[in-house]
């Protein structure tokens, strides 16, 4: 009995496998990267909508039985007027995109974070009914930022100023930056996130509702950390993306990271603070890329901190309600605590 | 009760490479220079702790697919055929160095002094049997093993519920198997979380699995205590998620410390460096230079050229891992102080994963650096105790209840390096394979009474298993050992698809199926019934 697994596709039951004289691997399954596997037996149509990330995802469906000749035993000659297509529904806010089906039966979207998503592949025809193949589960796209609702239950209840904080710790600075922003808002001052919004756009924004701004915050947030307005907007809701293009008009096309940053500064105290050792983040010679078995670990990308009025080393006696800008210029002489908070924690070995 | 806890937690992983049909093979090194560099230094340095009161602990998982190359007889010969080698070559360098290297010879004296102890340590001490020197750490109460996926599949990427469920069904067996216990947690293959997960733990009795710090930060509603106090899932089972201040200071080789001008140079080895005819006794038959673990240079700076590297002074770096793991510590204390304030006085814990394998290998000098940690924690211990997350739990403190967001610990925090342009044409081969297993499991929920055919059947959710290995798709994108992983992967699909043709024909071509249990031999107690679908009840 040959112990040889053919390296064409799997042996049939009639098919006789021949030794490879020159091989002495017995199962001769050593063989060269450029022999691909066969494509997998389809037993049954199938679909997989994959995440990758939460802006990707990856379709690859299969056909347990060549679809167009069904269609063709189905409609005769009409058949020729359909094509195989894929598309994908947004079951959020109902948006859909076809593409013609790959000949790989593979396809990757753009998508965006924190929507559900359903994929289809079917024939179609212009004016024709849409002829359905294949339907995927809903797959949801994961958050990049914190939930906007705190814990219900009493006892696990934060308040955003203390939370902002931690994030702070934590090294999620964009989060730290956006909670501070909510922190701003709930203790009802008159300058909030609403102001410094009025300040940036142009006259044709759109009027923005409560419900727009753990949105807006995102986003105030993202721009000031110098996020490419492009790539924000690829994420947003109509509304905010409508708001940002004001914006951008208003401002010839760009945001300044720099003047978001000193208005940051002047209405509500934050400052915000970089170990530029991180900017070469890129050229870190990462650890799996030499070593076997080192995982390919996540790090920050750059190291920024957030520095609002309330940080000091100890909690100060009562909250402050309201961020007036003549408080906030109050505590600027006192921000070097917080500097020197940021410089301890961050300093180079070679302090050591 | 201290006013903070830190939570070291080491994952121990290496996929199963093991070629009896090759009398050597270089990606088995792996293995060997993780025994020689991480596994024996850290189990004689806990064990050093301990006798000296210093009561460390830790959290050590060890995957199962590590566990039974550990356990096998075939590798633990062949670990010290290779154990003798080196030590050969190293008392080679003690002459060598002497006369014409003289500034090496404080480090080849080193090498010596080193292996000489491992040798002992395997062969004396631990009598080649590194798996019961960790069950008796965990029994004397050091350290706190848990499990992993069995081969390290990355479970949201697994298609069915059955592939996904055997994955941590047979990693709980095998568990047991080594270590006579069952296991309270584990470690997600790289903490890769996806919901419903948590509900395929809960079902096997797991009470906790590590996460990355995203999981829970941008879990709903919002962690009361961030990263710093595990979440309960709705299922019950406990998730810790990664402090990212302290990754860093491992991981980076920018800021943190194994990137310091004193610790050894990983790039210059004698395997590159030595006359060739020199080194050829101890290279492998086909002649070719390798690393050898042997090296003499330090980092000297991190844009020294590897030409200029200076020579490596052992004792300079051993003075170095006191004052960072004097700083570490030091560290600790003040983030625990810091963040005290942030959670209202609420006790932080710091959970720190990180892979094994760094301490020792990549950073020569860190299983020294533990050591150090933990003689300091232990003087510290009333402002910070080191804990497991078994211990944390045993407390009773009140924890929040959340549901987990999508997450790995992988570059970018998703699944971009398992799923990518690269790799992805490995999974619907997978999941056509997790698909048919099932089917052939459920045509055969009895077991055959052909004996052939279970064999059969065991051996192709063997072949299953080792393709769902995250390490090909990972080495693949990495661009390390593309044609290895390939291989890997390729070669188990053919033999899964092979096994599966001659179960469903009913013919098994017992030769080869001997072959094949003969390689892939992990998980002799493994039962493909595991891959059943779940009747529903009558009613349901």
């Amino acid at each position: 009995m040959s112990l040889h697994i053919s390296d064409e596709s799997i042996p049939s039951s009639t098919a006789a496998t021949a030794l490879r004289p020159s091989t002495p691997d017995k199962l001769d399954d050593l063989l060269s990267p450029d022999e691909p596997l066969p494509p997998p037996r389809a037993a049954r149509d199938d679909i997989h909508l994959l995440i990758q990330s939460p802006y990707r995802l990856f379709l690859y469906w299969s056909h347990a039985r060549d679809p167009y000749e069904t269609l063709r035993r189905a409609l005769g000659e009409a058949a020729a007027q359909y094509q195989l297509i894929i598309r994908l529904f947004d079951v959020d806010n109902g948006e859909a995109r076809s593409h013609p089906a790959s000949m790989d039966h593979t396809w990757w979207f753009d998508v965006a974070p924190a929507h559900g998503y359903r994929a289809e592949v079917g024939f179609f025809a212009e004016g024709k009914p849409f002829v359905h193949l294949l339907s995927s589960e809903v797959t949801r796209t994961p958050a990049i930022s914190v939930a906007p609702e705190s814990d219900v239950e009493p006892e696990f209840q934060d308040h955003a100023e203390g939370f902002a904080h931690l994030l702070n710790e934590t090294g999620y600075a964009k989060d730290a930056l956006t909670v501070a922003l909510e922190a701003v808002d709930d203790s009802d001052t008159e300058t909030n996130t609403r102001t410094l919004a009025h300040s940036l756009e142009g006259s044709d924004a759109p009027a923005l509702e409560d419900a727009d701004l753990p949105e807006l915050r995102s986003l105030v947030a993202a721009l000031a950390l110098g996020e490419n307005p492009a790539q924000a907007r690829a994420h947003l809701s109509h509304r905010l993306a409508r708001w940002l293009d004001s914006v951008l008009n208003e401002h010839g096309g760009e945001v300044d990271a720099s003047r978001l940053l000193e208005s940051l500064r002047e209405m509500f105290g934050f400052e915000l603070e970089y170990d530029e050792t991180f900017v070469l983040t890129k050229n870190i010679n990462r650890v799996s890329s030499f070593t076997w078995g080192a995982s390919d670990v996540r790090q920050p990308s750059r190291s920024v901190r957030v520095w609002m009025p309330s940080m000091t080393l100890g909690r100060p006696d009562k909250w402050l309600p309201s961020m007036d800008m003549s408080r906030a210029r109050e505590w600027m002489p006192s921000m070097s605590v917080g500097q020197r908070l940021h410089i301890a924690r961050w300093r180079h070995l070679s302090d050591l | 009760m201290p006013n903070g806890f830190f939570s070291l937690i080491l994952h121990a992983h290496l996929p199963f490479v093991r070629h009896p049909e090759h009398p050597e093979f270089l990606e088995e090194d792996w293995l060997y220079e993780a025994i020689t560099e991480v596994y024996l230094p850290l189990l004689a340095v806990l064990s050093k702790l301990h006798e000296a009161g210093a009561h460390p602990r830790l959290t050590l998982n060890i995957s199962p697919t590590l566990c039974e190359m550990l356990a096998d007889p075939l590798l633990q010969e062949r670990y010290s055929k290779h154990l003798d080698n080196l030590l050969a070559l190293a008392e080679k360098e003690l002459d060598r160095t002497f006369r014409a290297l003289p500034h090496f010879h404080a480090a080849a004296c080193m090498y010596v002094e080193n292996l000489r102890e491992t040798r002992r340590l395997w062969r004396n001490v631990y009598e080649q049997n590194l798996i019961d020197g960790f069950r008796r750490l965990q029994d004397a109460g050091i350290i706190e093993i848990i499990t992993c996926g069995a081969t390290h599949g990355f479970l949201p990427l697994i298609s069915t519920l059955e592939a996904c469920r055997a994955q941590i069904q047979i990693a709980v067996a095998n568990y047991q198997k080594h270590f006579k216990r069952y296991p309270r947690g584990i470690w997600l293959p790289e903490c890769a979380y996806a919901e419903g997960l948590d509900a395929l733990l809960a079902e096997v009795g797991l009470e906790y699995f590590i996460a990355d710090s995203h999981a829970v930060l941008y879990g709903q509603p919002r962690p009361r205590y961030g990263v710093f106090a595990p979440v309960r899932t709705q299922t019950g089972v406990f998730a810790f998620a990664r402090d990212m201040e302290t990754s860093e200071q491992v991981w980076s080789s920018i800021i943190g410390y194994p990137g310091d001008p004193c610790y050894r140079e990983f790039y210059r080895d004698i395997g590159w460096d030595a006359p060739l005819e020199y080194l050829m006794p101890h290279l492998h038959a086909d002649g070719q230079r390798r690393h050898l673990g042997l090296k003499y240079h330090r980092i000297t700076g991190r844009d020294v050229a590897q030409s200029d590297k200076l020579p490596y002074e052992p004792e300079a770096a051993r003075h170095r891992t006191i004052i960072h793991a004097h700083h570490f510590v030091e560290e600790r204390i003040k983030q625990v102080s810091r963040l005290s304030q942030a959670l209202d006085g609420h006790a932080p814990i710091i959970v720190s994963p990180y892979d094994a394998e760094l301490f020792g290998h990549w950073w020569f000098e860190g299983v020294q650096f533990l050591e150090h940690v933990f003689q300091y924690l232990a003087e510290r211990r009333q402002e910070i105790a080191s804990v497991t997350p078994g211990d944390y739990l045993d407390l009773k403190r009140p924890i929040q209840t959340q549901r987990l967001s999508v997450s790995s610990w992988g570059e970018e925090g998703y699944y971009k390096v398992w799923l990518n342009e690269g790799n992805a044409w490995m999974y619907p081969h997978q999941h056509a394979a997790e698909a048919r297993l099932t089917a052939l499991a459920n045509s055969r929920r009895t077991a055959p009474s052909d004996n052939l055919i279970r064999r059969a059947l065991d051996q192709a959710a063997r072949e299953l298993l080792l393709a769902q290995s995250s390490d090909w798709a990972f080495q693949v994108y990495q661009n390390t050992t593309v044609e290895y992983a390939t291989r890997r992967f390729r070669s188990h699909i053919r033999r899964f698809n092979a096994l599966a043709e001659d179960i469903e024909r009913g013919e098994i071509d017992e030769e080869r199926l001997a072959e094949i249990e003969r390689r892939d031999n992990l998980f002799p107690e493994l039962n493909y019934q595991i891959y059943c679908a779940r009747q529903k009840a009558a009613g349901q």
